[in-house]
């Protein structure tokens, strides 16, 4: 199962770890993991283009970004991606998990 | 653009797919029952085999599965045969 644990204060996300094995389906097969996958490369070179001061560090099986920036933009991207994560939540709960920590 | 996507970076490893193999017989739990200097009572069975590894030497017989087993009362002796084979026997004790 993919774990998507958010840090937040009172009006923004500052940080976003995502990491596991979605185990939906075989290698090259998993839908979830492409899915997730997808959003969080997305969210990665959005914010590189911004060039803000944003932490972003990628392991195996394992993306953490940290937001030090206090841009609104970046507030709206982690919002959005946020978002994304959680409607694969809604329906596909069993291989995604989205929690604050 | 920095971040190349991997489609299955969150996906468990690469070839975990279902295996053909898998799948062994029962062991056989052959090889010696009886070791060198042992005693033997007639008839119990020395060396348990497939094909003639052991071959049989004086007071021992081969069983239809190549076990061997002895004929006397007796201790047993692995020996030599020939230069690259072995053979067991079965002595009478002194």
């Amino acid at each position: 199962m993919i774990k998507a644990v958010f840090q937040a204060n009172e009006d923004r996300y500052t940080s976003l770890d995502v990491s596991g094995h979605a185990e939906y389906g075989e290698y090259g097969k998993d839908l979830i993991c492409a899915s997730v996958s997808s959003i969080m490369f997305g969210f990665m070179n959005a914010l590189d283009a911004l060039e803000e001061d944003v932490k972003i560090a990628q392991s195996e099986n394992r993306i953490t970004i940290v937001d030090h920036s206090g841009s609104d933009v970046v507030k709206d991207y982690f919002e959005l991606v946020i978002m994304q994560l959680k409607t694969i939540e809604a329906s596909y709960g069993d291989f995604i998990r989205v929690e604050r920590k | 653009m920095k971040y190349v996507l991997n489609i299955q970076f969150f996906a468990s490893k690469k070839g975990v797919g279902s295996t053909k193999n898998g799948r062994d017989s029962q062991s056989k739990r052959l090889g010696a029952k009886l070791a060198d200097g042992q005693f033997a009572t007639a008839g119990s069975i020395i060396y348990r085999q497939r094909g003639t590894k052991i071959h049989p030497g004086e007071n021992v017989k081969k069983g239809g599965d190549d076990t061997l087993f002895c004929l006397i009362d007796g201790v047993v002796k692995y020996e030599h045969l020939g230069k690259k084979k072995t053979k067991v026997s079965v002595y009478p004790a002194a």
